[in-house]
């Protein structure tokens, strides 16, 4: 013992405070580094800011046209003495019948104002039998003023006097035909990913980084959806996904070993293989090759099913709907394993240990659905996806997944 | 070395002038470190570049309570690790036996330069390399060494044993030639 720590000691003593003349160039290129590192961070806060502006344009956008639909509402302040009730009925835009009512023609109201030994309940009752039907035209040159927010609303007409004319006007009213509002989805859509988990410098455990910023961290998700629209804006989205996280490493390296035994940051891949990883034929036939080792590409793969419970809220009600959607997705571990490959040979390593069961994340974004034809719609939903328990029982590794899903929506 | 905390203010508040004082103040004795933990000249330039950007991008958590050479030190240490992880993903435990003591070690050791002490460090393979240079220089215990590299204690001391038992061969080597050129 005492011998060993004489050998260290002559290490210590002679190399701890060894110096060396650092390059010129390092000094040059820390300080290139660093102008790179200030500038990317001026266009990262201008880009947040820019984002937040965006964000702020979309709400203040979504608030102006639901609150300026509801402004071209008709609005009722006055109710003259001589009212006559009809039956509730649909506003539809197309012209159904030649008989507009939505105001009375000015030549009708000439003609009453003209005929004045016509009593007022008489000429009420004559345009009342005009007006029997449950659906209630629109004139052509108003169309364009309506909005599709009173479109197919459930109204009261209700017939005016007011010493000057007959007027038609309608009141919102709650539908009495109990039918229901909602509307059914169905979807499908496919998302890739990038994972990140960001470790400060001092945090450095030692392990080989499933998902250090710096190395490439594929995510492929797939989503079978049904979904209930509530109302106009509002709709519950439930289903099933599949998430598969990958790891890729090809800096891997191998050498003649039938044990391999390796620590990563979601767990520990401990497995007696059949033969030796790599032959040893290969360490020697192969040029490039350092000591007894060849580089390879080494691969994680953890697979989650999820059921996902997401809502989403129109913010644009346009042909082109903008939604924020979000909710939390409860998975289990379907598939787990890992493998080396070298040339054209994969070796299966078997499962990472420590791999908890069940996940639970939270999906938050933004889609825009756009109508193809008939029911159907595509849809494109950038959204990022936060693991809340950590993905091994041994570490914190809890990843960011930013995933833009592609499909198609259909409504019925 | 202590560093005089207007620099280290300074340094802080992003002054270029005093972040390469403080560069030239600790380059040669942390590109030092980066040798011994790196194979070439190459690798260790490219850690002390990337272990000083990560100096300056986090001087602002350095809380002046310990030593700052320290300080920067461990950071060297940290990015040459990272560098070990990346370029040694799966490095298998290889299979040497041991080896045999060899005498008058001291003595050559003493009459060896600490270029050659560093250059038969670097020859070690990777893994044994950093569980030398974080136990027998830079005085990490196995727990540590063994919580840094993701690996059992056991793993730690058997590589220590095995990175000893291989800078003996080299000094036998060493001293075998040094014999011959006397000799000739």
């Amino acid at each position: 013992m005492g011998r060993e720590k004489d050998f260290d000691k002559h290490f210590r003593n002679r190399l701890f405070d060894y110096e060396e003349n650092a390059p010129v160039h390092v000094w040059e290129q820390i300080q290139h580094g660093m102008k790179m590192q200030k500038s990317k961070r001026q266009r990262s806060i201008f880009i947040r800011i820019a984002a937040s502006f965006a964000l702020l344009l979309s709400f203040a956008s979504g608030y102006y046209l639901a609150t300026s639909e509801s402004e071209k509402k008709p609005t009722f302040s006055v109710i003259p003495d001589k009212v006559e009730a009809l039956k509730p009925g649909r506003i539809v835009v197309e012209p159904i019948k030649q008989a507009s009512l939505l105001p009375v023609p000015k030549k009708e109201n000439k003609a009453i104002r003209s005929n004045s030994e016509e009593s007022d309940e008489a000429i009420t009752k004559s345009v009342l039998a005009e007006i029997t039907q449950r659906e209630f035209a629109i004139p052509e040159k108003l169309q364009s003023k309506i909005s599709k927010h009173i479109a197919n609303q459930f109204v009261q007409p209700v017939l005016v006097y007011d010493g000057r004319g007959l007027q038609a006007l309608v009141l919102p009213v709650e539908n009495d035909e109990k039918k229901p509002d909602f509307k059914w989805l169905l979807g499908g859509s496919f998302a890739p990913g990038q994972a990140y988990h960001q470790k400060k410098p001092e945090e450095y455990s030692g392990q080989f980084e499933y998902s250090d910023v710096k190395s490439l961290n594929t995510v492929y998700s797939g989503m079978l959806q049904f979904g209930l629209q509530l109302n106009q804006r509002v709709s519950v989205h439930s289903g099933l996904a599949y998430a598969q996280l990958n790891h890729s490493s090809q800096l891997a390296i191998a050498g003649v070993t039938n044990v391999f035994n390796q620590n990563t940051s979601v767990g520990t891949i401990l497995t007696v293989l059949p033969k030796d990883l790599v032959s040893m034929e290969d360490i020697h036939g192969t040029s490039g090759t350092d000591n007894n080792i060849v580089y390879g590409q080494f691969n994680q793969m953890l697979g989650y099913m999820e059921l996902p419970l997401m809502a989403k809220y129109k913010i644009i009600d346009r042909k082109l709907d903008i939604n924020l959607h979000g909710g939390f997705l409860a998975g289990y571990l379907l598939s787990n394993n890992s493998d080396f490959r070298y040339r054209d040979e994969i070796t299966d390593l078997g499962p990472t240990s420590g791999i908890h069961k069940s996940s639970f994340t939270t999906m938050a974004g933004l889609s825009a659905d756009y109508p193809l034809f008939g029911n159907l719609s595509v849809s494109l939903e950038p959204s990022v996806k936060y693991h809340l328990v950590q993905i091994g029982s041994n570490n914190s590794f809890k990843p960011v997944i930013f995933n833009i899903f592609t499909g198609l929506n259909f409504t019925f | 070395m202590e560093i005089p905390q207007h620099i280290l203010s300074a340094c802080k508040k992003g002054d270029a002038k005093s972040q390469k004082l403080l560069y030239d103040l600790l380059a040669r004795k942390m590109f030092g470190v980066c040798m011994r933990f790196t194979r070439d000249y190459s690798e260790a330039e490219d850690v002390l570049q990337e272990g000083f950007f990560k100096v300056f991008q986090n001087l602002k958590y350095f809380d002046n309570k310990g030593s700052f050479e320290g300080w920067v030190r461990k950071i060297m240490v940290n990015t040459s690790l990272e560098k070990f992880r990346k370029q040694n993903f799966l490095y298998p435990v290889s299979d040497i036996s041991e080896y045999d003591e060899v005498d008058n070690i001291s003595d050559a050791l003493s009459g060896m330069t600490e270029k050659e002490l560093l250059q038969m460090v670097q020859a070690l393979p990777p893994q044994y390399k950093t569980v030398f240079n974080l136990y027998a220089i830079e005085g990490y215990n196995h727990q540590e060494i063994a919580k840094l590299l993701g690996i059992s204690e056991g793993t730690s001391k058997s590589n220590l044993s095995r990175a000893r038992g291989l800078l003996q061969q080299m000094v036998k080597k060493y001293m075998s030639w040094q014999n011959m050129k006397e000799i000739g």
